[in-house]
């Protein structure tokens, strides 16, 4: 019985501390403002370079330690597997796998603490590699482009934002032509 | 009777992603023999892990005729490859690649065919 006690009080504290950690992390993103990461939505070719940035007024104080800002390539795809149970029965069961194929990061050192009202920027130019897979959109396989952000203290992420951006089967002019 | 079908691309290497290719078509029957025509088509088709997908983004006809071993059939296809692409691609899950299926339609029998991988990259610009 005690036993049983402790462990639902402990239970009990940790579903406690979440949220206190959650509304802390809510209070401390309201005071960041209303941050906007800015993309253009324009189509990008590969060698080109992504600008990026992150704006608002900040609205209580707070320390922030850095921005980072990240452009990613990611593959995803489905299939259908057939199961059968330990009753013979057969059913279908959707796979889906993910995997990050290529990523670039830049990070905007802060590290101190802004003021109430004073405004928060952060802006990097992300450029994407020579080659790789442009966007791309079937039934079951799906290359995507993204660029995300992460405002970070010494905690942790505060905030995290992502946008997806178009690449399209195009290279920069002056890209180097593929090898034949 | 057999046929040899042969199928050549144009420009030979890789073909930029809403360029032109040109598809050149040479059947030969091992005796005299009369085709009803030539098809070809310009298919993509995912691999790797997922449910294969495949889009058909071209099919060409052209009248057949009479062919003798000397005198083959010859057919010409002119293709504009979709500048959204998608292109060829080797990546971690998935890879897409490109190919020209060509065939001969014969009466009562299978059509032999003939299929030639294509590369195609990013355009420039």
């Amino acid at each position: 019985m005690e036993v049983l006690l402790i462990l639902a009080a402990a239970g009990l504290l940790a579903a406690g501390g979440a949220l206190v950690a959650g509304l802390s992390r809510r209070s401390k993103e309201k005071a960041l403002g209303e941050p906007r990461l800015v993309v253009s939505p324009a189509p990008y070719a590969f060698g080109e370079v992504v600008p990026c940035r992150l704006a608002s007024v900040v609205r209580a104080p707070i320390r922030v330690e850095r921005v980072r800002f990240f452009l990613r390539c990611a593959e995803s795809v489905r299939w259908t597997e057939t199961e059968t149970d330990g009753n013979g029965r057969r059913r279908s069961v959707e796979r889906t796998q993910a995997a990050l194929v290529w990523s670039a990061e830049e990070t905007v050192a802060f590290a101190r603490e802004l003021k109430a009202g004073e405004r928060f920027e952060a802006e990097v130019d992300l450029r994407l590699p020579e080659a790789g897979g442009p966007t791309f959109s079937a039934a079951h396989n799906e290359v995507t482009w993204q660029v995300a952000v992460s405002v970070e203290q010494a905690e942790g992420a505060l905030l995290e934002e992502a946008r997806p951006i178009v690449v399209e089967a195009r290279r920069r002019f002056d890209a180097p032509a593929p090898p034949r | 009777m057999k046929w040899a079908v042969d199928a050549r691309v144009e420009p030979d290497g890789p073909a930029e992603a809403g360029s032109t290719v040109w598809v050149w078509v040479k059947a030969e029957p091992s005796e005299p023999a009369t085709c009803r025509a030539v098809h070809c088509e310009l298919v993509w088709a995912t691999g790797g892990r997922g449910t294969p997908d495949r889009a058909c983004v071209f099919t060409g006809r052209k009248d057949g005729g009479a062919a003798a071993p000397g005198t083959p059939l010859t057919a010409e296809f002119q293709i504009a490859l979709p500048a959204a692409g998608p292109i060829t691609y080797g990546g971690r899950l998935i890879a897409i690649g490109w190919h020209v299926r060509v065939w001969v339609d014969l009466a009562w029998t299978q059509d032999p065919e003939a299929v030639v991988p294509l590369v195609v990259v990013p355009r420039r610009g």
